[in-house]
């Protein structure tokens, strides 16, 4: 075993006692709790066995294993920050709604 | 005619804001709503030694955010036509009732006001940008204008309730008129007069530079897209 796969192997174990801790507090919904914990797994699995993702790899059309695992981050990375984006903007305009109705509130209470 | 409601949003105004609201008195407005958009200077309270009503957001959000609360604030009070009029003393108080007219006459519910349509020298780089704006608007929005960043405007209290501002930066703007075109809501353009002193230009801290236009564009650009 390369000391890749160990540090690989490592950090999943930790990220993975991460998912467990937020799953703990509550959180994480239940259908991102079962994604992180198959992702870190995973991610587990494919460094202690590469081989198994070149043969998916080759199943796909993809030259090699690395190609295929780089492929998949990327994409799931752009998707994340998307989910980011609309999250963020989301939060925003609740910020304002709260700010806007103390503002009134304030406002009315004053004339009261 | 029933008084209109003057929403004035305001952000670190506090040179300006007091000469605002006293020139809108002198012209009889009494209703007159400042919206403090979590300003650090005195804005609020030299605001409210002014004996209107003056609203404050305990933080930042921007002045489609501020016009929004003075608003939904109007609409609350009972106001039958609502005004957006500026803090920074670019807009004439004696031409709100050039703006009311079209309102009251029923031949639309929103007035906007355009200072291309009245013989008035606007600053280069500033006709440069608006002019952008104009045609940014047209064709991602449709709605072919004079002047489309104008934040001297009159609504009914109908058109205010359909015209609800969600974009809380500079993006309003166009999002008014988008409104305007998705509920077909009647407008019309009047004709006004913008001064432009040294501090209004170099006001580009309030998104009125160069590059918030950029990104503004980007934002309308975005939108259209359905990102």
């Amino acid at each position: 075993m390369e000391i890749i796969q160990i540090l690989i192997v490592v950090f999943s174990l930790f990220a993975l006692s991460r998912v467990f801790i937020n799953i703990k507090d509550r959180n994480l919904e239940k259908l991102e709790s079962i994604f992180w914990t198959l992702f870190w797994l995973a991610t587990i699995f494919v460094a202690i066995f590469p081989t198994s993702v070149a043969i998916i790899a080759e199943l796909l059309g993809v030259g090699r294993g690395v190609d295929l695992i780089i492929y998949g981050v990327i994409i799931l990375l752009a998707y994340m920050i998307f989910r980011l984006y609309a999250k963020l903007e989301n939060t925003e305009k609740r910020i304002t709604k709260i700010v806007r109705t103390i503002a009134i509130k304030n406002e009315n209470n004053l004339h009261k | 005619m029933s008084d209109p409601h003057i929403v004035i949003a305001a952000y670190n105004e506090e040179r300006n804001i007091a000469e605002v609201i006293e020139n809108l008195k002198s012209e009889g407005y009494t209703k007159i709503i400042v919206v403090d958009d979590g300003s650090s200077d005195n804005t609020y309270s030299i605001a409210k030694s002014q004996n209107i009503s003056v609203l404050r957001h305990i933080i930042n959000r921007g002045q489609g955010a501020a016009l929004q609360t003075g608003m939904t604030y109007a609409l609350k009070n009972g106001a039958e036509h609502i005004v957006h009029f500026d803090a920074d003393g670019q807009h004439d108080p004696k031409e709100i009732k050039d703006l009311l007219l079209p309102l009251q006459l029923k031949r639309a519910q929103v007035a906007l006001g355009s200072r291309f349509l009245k013989k008035q020298e606007v600053p280069f780089k500033r006709k440069l940008l608006l002019k952008g704006g104009i045609i940014a608007v047209w064709v991602l929005n449709g709605i072919r204008l004079s002047d489309t960043h104008n934040g001297f405007r009159a609504f009914t209290k109908e058109a205010a309730k359909k015209v609800l501002i969600t974009e809380d930066k500079m993006e309003h703007a166009s999002e008014i008129l988008e409104k305007i075109q998705k509920y077909k809501i009647p407008y019309e353009e009047v004709p006004v007069t913008i001064k432009y002193t040294e501090e209004t230009l170099k006001n580009g801290r309030k998104g009125q530079g160069q590059f918030d236009s950029v990104k503004i564009l980007l934002k309308m650009i975005m939108k259209k897209v359905g990102v």
